[in-house]
């Protein structure tokens, strides 16, 4: 009785911690500039929980009107259906962020082991690379 | 007896205990992300407003036609309005004013100020109650105030309730229209659909 | 000591425990309190009307006393107290909608009400209720020169009428199992019980249901067709006109907008005199005239008691009813630079709508009445439990009552009248046979001009716009 109330107060701050870092903004992350498609130099994952079931693939981007313009795939994993949040991040040749706080969190769910692609377009001409963060909501 | 009298102790500081962790969950501030997924409630929110204006300037940015014309100048637009015919009270031109920043903001287009637009709608004499300003007239005051293209649009929504669960539908139509010619240069659509369960426990 | 004290101390905290709820209508029946206000709006003084109220707006049957304050907002003609007041109304029904299935505070006024009285349970409004509340709201909106939010409200006042139509018929499939409970089938074969409701009947039987409104429809097709959509304005004509299939201005809207925008197959219910007469579209020069007549009051409940057998016990049952003694509604007659115009004709019956409401609610009121009173007589039974059958006598007391609590500022009647007429500054007058207003219009071409006429009290107040 004794030593499992002790189990229970070790272990519950542990277990508050990973429900709260499950649901803040820490996720997958891709980042990319249109003439380096190499997608697995890009990913930075930091929740593996989520990278187990949500992958990011088919990094794509090109120049239109003067604007980068990318294309991404998210796929679900797994056989369940799946809620996230996405948000593009713009940065300039010397890696300053442009137009921050823009672009807002856009939510998509995802049926189980579906596709979509995410497409942006940076805010102005200045932009040459990009990231995406993907989250579970 | 005394049993008894010791339960009602007990009793009483369980509740009084109870109401102050209760009053010390109400009325807490907190500062949030503008720029998180909100769903307090099913009504239209910030989030259906960042996700409609960022598909729109996306859309209208890199259509090829609107590529070709902001190529080498940028064309001066106005807002006529967005006719909310939903079933809520939306603040139609908060949408259209994030549109315009964004726009203007990427270098391809420049505005005519809404309050310009107003006084030579009524220097015109034309009624903006009918919403969309009519072809003839939009053309007048195109050459009014030196715009060469008008914004206009209309959001509208389905609203279906069964049982508990509420769906709402919401479709935003926005056109770009040349106004010397008449012709809509272009034009595009955000569906949004959400749903609300009621739950069973609450206050 | 012991059993005493505690005793004396329980019936205390049960006293005090009332008298949180002493604005609402446990001690005073509803009608009475509104009585006192009626008569201040009788004499013109509606600031002391609508201070009457205040505090009492606060409290748990908000809802119903922020209607009562709109309404006598609008008739007073202030038309931003009006919006404020109904605006908290509409946000009281969205929580009341979106309440969680089971609820505390739901749940702590319903079981006091099982035991106690249904006037204990907050006020959670009724359907038709709520459609006059955005109906009235979208007129607010248009003096406010706000015709995008008019719009809003008179589409919203459909939508309302459309979800409530089918919350109605799930209701319906509750409302027979209850119908063939014990207790209800009891009742309706007591004598006294038929008697006491013929009247409800006989009122309630001039509409179909509750809920279809051909106001709301009239006033959203009136809002369309300003705003030039006359595809929508048409739809929502028709829909007027299903329900009031002999109010020729509604006939004639109908015929006007199938001729412009070419229903033809539409036009074949019509007569041949009907559609070549048929209000003709607006020449250049002329505009179209609204009078929306709104007279007197809804009825109020009253309580009527029966008594009746239950499992051998005679029990004392009370319910609310109304009585059809409503003055008859006269039409207003309508005349503009000293010709005859014509008459209003019935658009809506709010009396009757209230009168459906009751009459649905009843085989659930009749169940509830029941199992009080069998739950009152095993308490009374029960000598080991003595303090709770105290408590149990002071409710059958105090709070052996019946829920008269509605919506009292509502019209009794709506009429309608509108028509195509030259532009001008012009003297309109307008006569309901016991008093008579005469005001001035400006009819201006190719557009619309709305009277809106309050009759209440030996009063006729109007206001007009051109839109």
């Amino acid at each position: 009785m004794k030593n499992h109330h002790c189990l229970i107060r070790l272990l519950a701050p542990l277990l508050l911690v990973t429900i709260l870092s499950g649901c803040s903004t820490s996720g997958i992350e891709a980042i990319g500039k249109p003439d380096d498609a190499d997608l697995t130099k890009h990913l930075l994952i930091h929740n593996d929980a989520l990278a187990k079931k949500i992958t990011i693939s088919e990094m794509r981007g090109r120049e239109v009107g003067g604007l980068l313009e990318v294309n991404l795939t998210l796929t679900n994993l797994t056989g369940r259906d799946k809620s996230l949040a996405y948000r593009f991040s713009w940065f300039d040749a010397d890696g300053f962020e442009v137009e921050a706080e823009t672009d807002a969190w856009t939510p998509v769910n995802l049926h189980g082991a579906q596709s979509v692609s995410v497409r942006g377009v940076a805010p102005n001409g200045s932009v040459k690379s990009y990231r995406l963060n993907v989250k579970g909501q | 007896m005394l049993m008894k009298k010791n339960g009602a102790v007990i009793g009483l500081t369980l509740l009084t205990g109870s109401l102050l962790l209760l009053q010390g969950c109400s009325n807490k501030v907190a500062y949030q992300d503008a720029t998180e997924v909100e769903t307090t409630t099913i009504d239209f929110g910030s989030t259906d407003l960042q996700q409609i204006a960022a598909k729109m300037v996306d859309s209208l940015l890199t259509f090829p036609p609107i590529v070709e014309v902001t190529r080498e100048r940028r064309p001066v637009m106005f807002v006529d309005r967005i006719k909310n015919k939903t079933t809520e009270h939306i603040d139609t031109e908060s949408i259209t004013d994030t549109i315009t920043t964004r726009l203007l903001r990427s270098g391809k287009f420049r505005f005519v100020d809404m309050t310009k637009v107003a006084d030579v709608r009524e220097q015109l004499a034309f009624q903006n109650r009918g919403g969309m300003v009519n072809r003839n007239s939009a053309a007048q005051i195109g050459r009014q105030i030196g715009a060469e293209y008008m914004m206009y649009g209309n959001l509208s929504s389905i609203v279906k309730k069964s049982g508990d669960v509420k769906d709402v539908y919401y479709k935003f139509t926005l056109k770009v229209m040349h106004l010397e010619s008449g012709i809509i240069e272009w034009s595009d659509e955000k569906e949004i659909r959400k749903t609300r369960e009621k739950s069973l426990f609450g206050r | 000591m012991g059993l005493k004290k505690s005793m004396r101390w329980l019936v205390m905290s049960c006293m005090a425990l009332l008298s949180g709820c002493a604005t609402n209508s446990l001690f005073s029946p509803y009608p009475s309190q509104v009585a006192e206000i009626k008569q201040q709006i009788a004499v013109g003084d509606f600031a002391t009307a609508r201070k009457a109220l205040e505090k009492k707006s606060l409290g748990p049957d908000r809802m119903l006393y922020l209607m009562e304050r709109g309404r006598i907002a609008q008739i007073a003609g202030d038309t931003d107290a009006s919006i404020q007041d109904f605006k908290q109304v509409l946000t009281e029904f969205e929580a009341k909608e979106e309440a969680a299935k089971i609820s505390a505070t739901g749940a702590a006024g319903k079981t006091g009400a099982v035991l106690l009285n249904e006037n204990a349970i907050p006020y959670a409004g009724s359907a038709y209720e709520r459609i006059f509340v955005h109906s009235f709201q979208a007129l607010n909106y248009l003096w406010a020169d706000n015709l995008e939010a008019a719009g809003v409200e008179a589409r919203r006042a459909n939508l309302e009428q459309q979800l409530a139509l089918q919350a109605n018929e799930d209701e319906v499939e509750r409302a027979t199992a209850q119908e063939s409970a014990e207790e209800t089938m009891i009742l309706r074969q007591n004598p006294s019980y038929r008697r006491k409701f013929s009247s409800l009947t006989r009122l309630s039987s001039k509409v179909k249901n509750a809920i279809q409104n051909s106001y709301s429809f009239y006033l959203s097709g009136l809002i369309y067709e300003i705003n030039g959509e006359y595809n929508d304005a048409y739809i929502d004509y028709k829909k007027a006109l299903e329900i009031y299939p002999a109010n020729h201005y509604l006939r004639q809207d109908v015929v006007r907008l199938a001729r412009m925008l070419g229903m033809e197959e539409d036009l074949e219910r019509f007569g041949q005199a009907e559609v070549r007469e048929g209000m003709a579209r607006p020449a250049k020069d002329e505009g179209k005239l609204v009078v929306l007549y709104e007279q007197g009051y809804v009825p109020e409940k009253h309580e009527v008691n029966i008594v009746v057998d239950l499992r051998g016990v005679p029990n004392n049952l009370v319910f609310p009813t109304y009585f059809d003694r409503a003055s008859p509604n006269r039409p207003l007659v309508v005349g503009l630079s000293g010709r005859r115009l014509g008459e209003t004709e019935t658009i809506a019956e709010p009396a009757a709508m209230a009168a459906r409401a009751l009459e649905e609610q009843l085989a659930g009121m009749i169940v509830r009445q029941g199992l009080r009173a069998i739950a009152r007589e095993q308490l009374k039974d029960n000598q080991m439990n003595s303090t709770f059958g105290i408590l149990a006598g002071i409710g059958q007391l105090l709070l052996n009552r019946a829920d008269l609590r509605s919506w009292l500022t509502l019209p009794a009647e709506v009429q309608l009248l509108d028509a195509t007429v030259s532009a001008g500054k012009q003297r309109l007058t307008l006569r309901n046979g016991v008093q008579s207003k005469a005001i001035t219009v400006d009819v201006r071409p190719g557009r619309i001009t709305i009277v809106h006429v309050i009759a209440v009290s030996g009063q006729l107040h109007a206001r007009t716009i051109t839109i």
